[in-house]
């Protein structure tokens, strides 16, 4: 009698069981395609900010090379 | 500097004897238009320094160059003090270090005394008990002035000024003479001194005080050129000194100043900072000696690195003395 439960309950569950897991590859894939987006994006999003970083350093660089140029002709226009 | 050498630093100035450092920011300070700090302090006969460590606050639009004007500083002193700020826009409310303290340098206190390693000239008006200081410009390297005694030989208001052949050969659209006015770089006064073509003289251009820039004369603020005028005679010796270190007993403790080298001091009015460089080579010796018996009360780690900052500020380099007593105990007792 216990085995007989037994054996129906397989016989409900295993259905159940592969149909579940028959579904699970699509919801997979549906997040890791929102994930590639969001990633995608990301890298943009970096390589935005690292450019405009450079862009950035490499204007301060500018503004303290014509400053100390702008400093040095002073320093020499003080010359008598 | 770490914010906790500055604290101990700032320590250190408090313990002074005379000459209190003042503390607090001196409030919103409209620069122009204002009077400059008086450059006279009283002198009692064995006193080895004068002035104290203040601090005040920027305001715009006043630059390091009004502000060291105001203070009867010069711009390499003060940029020693205050690195890495901007001297054109400092910024407002930014909290400035006037480093208004001095070490009177090592020879006879009197006529006039200039150290060219600090930029400074002092006054030592005869039968009085005070000495009168004031920041100049100097040569540019290798234009160096002479180091030594001579004397003040003629005294001119309004100087014509003639440049010499070797300026002119730099120059060579340089008219003959330049007649006194905005332009004459003499400013409107002039000392004569026994080294010919070397001047102590006013300047049309103030921003040049503190720094590196002339032929070998020495030039000053307008206005301390024209006190200096009133009260300095013909005859008058001038001893020219170039003293980077200083070291002196104030009271129970030694102190130590070291001055920025000629390119240290270049390098902080054209960037704000300067590359640091080995201590001075006699550093170690002169605090030797004018420590004298209680060498052992020195730490010798202060002495370092004021070698090495270079701030031009007296700084304490003993273990006062309570301290090293305690320690002497506990070593006794152990």
């Amino acid at each position: 009698m216990q085995n007989l439960k037994h054996v129906l309950f397989l016989a409900v569950i295993a259905p159940l069981a592969l149909a579940a897991c028959s579904s699970s590859p699509a919801a997979t894939t549906t997040t890791s395609a929102d994930y590639s987006a969001v990633s995608m994006k990301a890298d943009q999003a970096m390589a935005t900010a690292q450019q405009a970083l450079r862009t950035a350093q490499q204007a301060e660089l500018d503004a303290k090379a014509a400053n100390q140029q702008s400093n040095q002709e002073y320093q020499r226009s003080l010359t008598k | 500097m770490s914010v906790e050498r500055s604290v101990d630093r700032k320590r250190r100035w408090r313990r002074l004897g005379y000459g209190k450092a003042l503390f607090g920011l001196l409030g919103s300070l409209f620069l122009i238009g204002m009077p400059a700090m008086a450059a006279e302090f009283p002198l009692a006969a064995k006193q080895t320094a004068v002035g104290a460590v203040e601090f005040s606050s920027t305001h715009e639009p006043d630059t390091l160059m009004d502000l060291g004007r105001h203070y009867d500083l010069g711009l390499t002193q003060l940029m020693a003090a205050n690195r890495g700020v901007n001297p054109w826009n400092p910024g407002n409310g930014r909290q400035i270090t006037v480093p208004n303290f001095y070490l009177l340098p090592d020879v006879p206190r009197s006529g006039v005394v200039i150290n060219l390693a600090e930029q400074r000239l002092y006054y030592f008006p005869p039968g009085k008990k005070v000495v009168e200081t004031f920041p100049i410009g100097i040569g540019v390297q290798g234009a160096s002035t002479p180091i030594g005694t001579t004397q003040i030989v003629a005294k001119q208001a309004n100087p014509v000024w003639y440049p010499p052949a070797s300026i002119h050969e730099e120059r060579p659209d340089l008219p003959l003479f330049i007649p006194a006015g905005p332009d004459n770089p003499l400013g409107a006064y002039a000392f004569r001194l026994g080294w010919p073509s070397y001047l102590i003289h006013g300047t049309n251009k103030p921003d040049g005080v503190g720094r590196n820039v002339s032929h070998g004369c020495m030039h000053l603020y307008p206005e301390d050129i024209e006190r200096l005028f009133r009260e300095i005679p013909v005859g008058t010796l001038v001893h020219v000194v170039s003293q980077d270190v200083k070291a002196a007993w104030i009271g129970d403790e030694l102190f130590v100043e070291v001055h920025p080298t000629k390119g240290q001091g270049d390098e902080l009015a054209i960037d704000s900072t300067m590359t640091p460089t080995a201590p001075p080579v006699d550093l170690e010796s002169q605090v030797t000696e004018a420590a004298g018996e209680k060498a052992d009360r020195i730490d010798w780690s202060i002495v370092r690195q004021v070698g090495l900052e270079r701030m031009g500020i007296p700084t304490q380099v003993t273990v006062p003395n309570a301290i090293s007593q305690q320690d002497a105990k506990s070593r006794k007792s152990s």
